[in-house]
């Protein structure tokens, strides 16, 4: 007879000879928390003293939850694979009945695969393929409804919800003043900073002015508002409409026969559209303004010299080609965050991945579309425009 | 227990020096009329609500004063099936109804897979381990979220709006399944509903809240307070009846 102690909420004490019958006694609790040392011990004395019977007497057994019993069972499965005879003795009502809830099928069911799980490296290639492409359909068929309900709404000017309009036009554009007016601002000192230390070898301090002007104006300002944007709007759009599809708020207004992109979607894109633009110029505004500091500070240009020279490089032409871009940057953008907002079909994670998809496409599209404008402004402006 | 608890948010107060106590072992149901504070009160019970004042004492610590480590212990020691059933939507069955067992207990990961797998079976649900909440009916999510509730085998489990959403058959089963388990392993169950014939199939004995009252206007066998409640607002909800208010036109 030996007695080991496993925890403090266990002991086992054994009686018996090897290769003979042997007597468990586990003194104590059989639980959650006893049960790694109760299964442990109970292996090791098995593969130590190869019994031809094991006795498990519970007489002192004080506590057994459903994971004691479980360990129970799941020795008798252990002595059962190694022809060892099996038996528990002193069991209690209360003990048997937990024995009882626990299901021996249930523990040896294979388990049933998860279809959002796929099998093999190819299945994970061709579902990846078929999303995209499926993906790529649902946003051009999105973006058809879209253009429907815009048509709509230019001819249909009372069905456009205004209150919406103007609560995203501030959402949008007022919230988001500060933060594109600080990022571009430090974006017109970083440039002006950084060419001013190359064009000050040559003493041409004041082309740092049109260099920023340009820069700002033509490809800085528009992309840098889109981007925030993006971030801040977009993703917006789409985790609400996420939220709203996981709640069945898209459904209800299905039923309730509003069509929900022109109930969701078009005040949203509209609002993006009417403010980015001037967030663009607010933007532009700033980034000239962060190059004149380090321009006036640095390199001892006056305010009026500085402004001049960015007034020569700046037309009218360059402002209208980076209002046009933005116009098409704000579609894009809270375009794809209402898609992606559509497309939530589980929980609360696909929201997640939802809006952080819109973010990624809304930053990709948007760097496409500009660089399809600057070959279409390079080709095709001058043909059409003479300014 | 739950002692002189008074729950209010801002201004508005929606329970008043609500007094009781659930007995070890028994089927102990709250129920009352939509808006009554019933899910206020629970949400109190489990700590996730701080009362303005008052005491809940489950196991002789008091969770309202309890520090974070009395707090964790305790929690241990409970579990909760909530309405939604409130599984992460990320993880699969199997991930859910382990999370307690890897972050409260030193099981290895084949003992936490096994018991995991006891747990689901307990619930109907032997071989869904690996499939996420999503690809499940709402019946079944109700039964994971009870297996993840019972992980670490509590003393006591609250269930709030079991049957919420359920066809009467999956409701019937959810039913059979807490007294399984309160006969089973003697679990204290303490459960939020209004359904009628879950509150007289399960319940030892209930406590009704009242919206007006603020508090708790009838105590005792639902049986026996249909047949002899003289307060009408119990009387009305346990015979399904309308002495005001909406009238059948």
């Amino acid at each position: 007879m030996k007695q080991k102690t496993q925890s403090n909420l266990l002991k086992i004490i054994i009686v018996g000879d090897r290769g003979g019958e042997i007597t468990l006694s586990p003194v104590g609790r059989i639980e959650t928390e006893s049960l790694h040392a109760f299964l442990k011990e109970a292996t090791s004395l098995v593969t130590q003293m190869d019994p031809r019977k094991l006795v498990v007497d519970l007489s002192k057994v004080g506590y057994l939850d459903s994971a004691g019993a479980l360990g129970l069972i799941h020795l008798e499965e252990m002595m059962k694979s190694r022809s060892i005879s099996f038996q528990l003795i002193h069991v209690t009502g209360e003990a048997s009945r937990i024995l009882d809830l626990v299901d021996r099928e249930a523990l040896a069911v294979t388990p049933l695969a998860s279809e959002a799980t796929p099998e093999n490296i190819f299945e994970e290639i061709g579902q990846v393929s078929l999303k995209i492409c499926s993906d790529f359909v649902a946003l051009m068929t999105f973006l058809a409804d879209l253009l429907g309900g815009l048509l709509y709404s230019f001819l249909h000017p009372r069905s456009v919800r205004w209150e919406d309009l103007f609560f995203y036009m501030r959402r949008t554009g007022v919230e988001g003043l500060p933060i594109v007016g600080l990022l571009s601002f430090l974006l017109g000192l970083i440039i002006a900073f950084m060419s001013s230390l190359q064009l000050k070898q040559f003493g041409a301090n004041i082309y740092v002015a049109s260099l920023v002007g340009v820069a700002m104006v033509t490809e800085l300002g528009p992309i840098m508002t889109a981007i925030i944007v993006a971030g801040r709007s977009g993703s917006a759009f789409a985790a609400e409409i996420g939220t709203m599809k996981v709640n069945e708020e898209v459904d209800a207004l299905i039923t309730m026969g509003f069509d929900p992109i022109r109930f969701l979607a078009i005040p949203k894109v509209l609002a993006a559209v009417l403010v980015v633009p001037l967030l663009t110029l607010y933007s532009d505004f700033f980034g000239i303004a962060g190059g004149l500091a380090v321009g006036v500070l640095g390199l001892d240009l006056t305010v009026n010299s500085y402004l001049q020279a960015t007034m020569k490089v700046i037309t009218v032409a360059a402002i209208l080609k980076s209002l046009i871009k933005s116009v098409f940057f704000a579609a894009l953008i809270a375009g794809i965050g209402c898609q992606r907002g559509f497309q939530v079909r589980g929980g609360a994670e696909e929201v997640g991945s939802a809006t952080t998809s819109a973010v990624v496409a809304g930053i990709f599209l948007i760097v496409v579309t500009d660089s399809a404008f600057a070959i279409l402004y390079s080709y095709i402006w001058k043909e059409v425009f003479t300014f | 227990m739950v002692e002189d608890l008074t729950a209010r948010f801002g201004e508005n107060t929606i329970l008043q020096g609500v007094s009781f106590k659930v007995f070890p072992g028994e089927v102990f149901v709250i129920l009352g009329v939509s808006g009554c504070g019933k899910s206020t009160l629970l949400k109190h019970m489990i700590g996730l609500y701080e009362p303005s004042s008052g005491k809940v004492v489950i196991h002789g610590v008091d969770i309202t004063q309890a520090d974070e480590g009395q707090l964790r212990r305790v929690r241990m020691q409970f579990g909760v099936s909530f309405q939604s059933s409130a599984l992460l939507g990320s993880m699969t069955l199997a991930e859910n109804v382990s999370l307690p067992l890897q972050e409260y207990t030193d099981l290895s990961p084949e003992e936490v897979h096994l018991i995991v797998k006891m747990k689901l079976g307990m619930v109907n649900l032997a071989g869904y381990e690996n499939l996420l909440p999503s690809e499940l009916s709402g019946g079944m999510k109700k039964r994971a979220g009870l297996a993840r509730a019972m992980a670490l085998d509590p003393i006591v489990l609250f269930f709030d709006e079991p049957s919420a959403g359920l066809d009467p058959i999956t409701s019937a089963e959810l039913d059979a399944l807490i007294k399984t388990i309160n006969r089973g392993m003697g679990t204290t169950m303490v459960v939020v509903t209004h359904e009628l014939q879950s509150i007289f199939n399960i319940a030892h004995r209930v406590i009704m809240l009242d919206k007006s009252a603020k508090g708790i206007i009838a105590e005792g066998d639902p049986r026996w307070l249909k047949e002899n409640a003289t307060d009408p607002r119990v009387r009305d909800f346990f015979n399904r009846q309308i002495s005001k208010g909406i009238k059948e036109r």
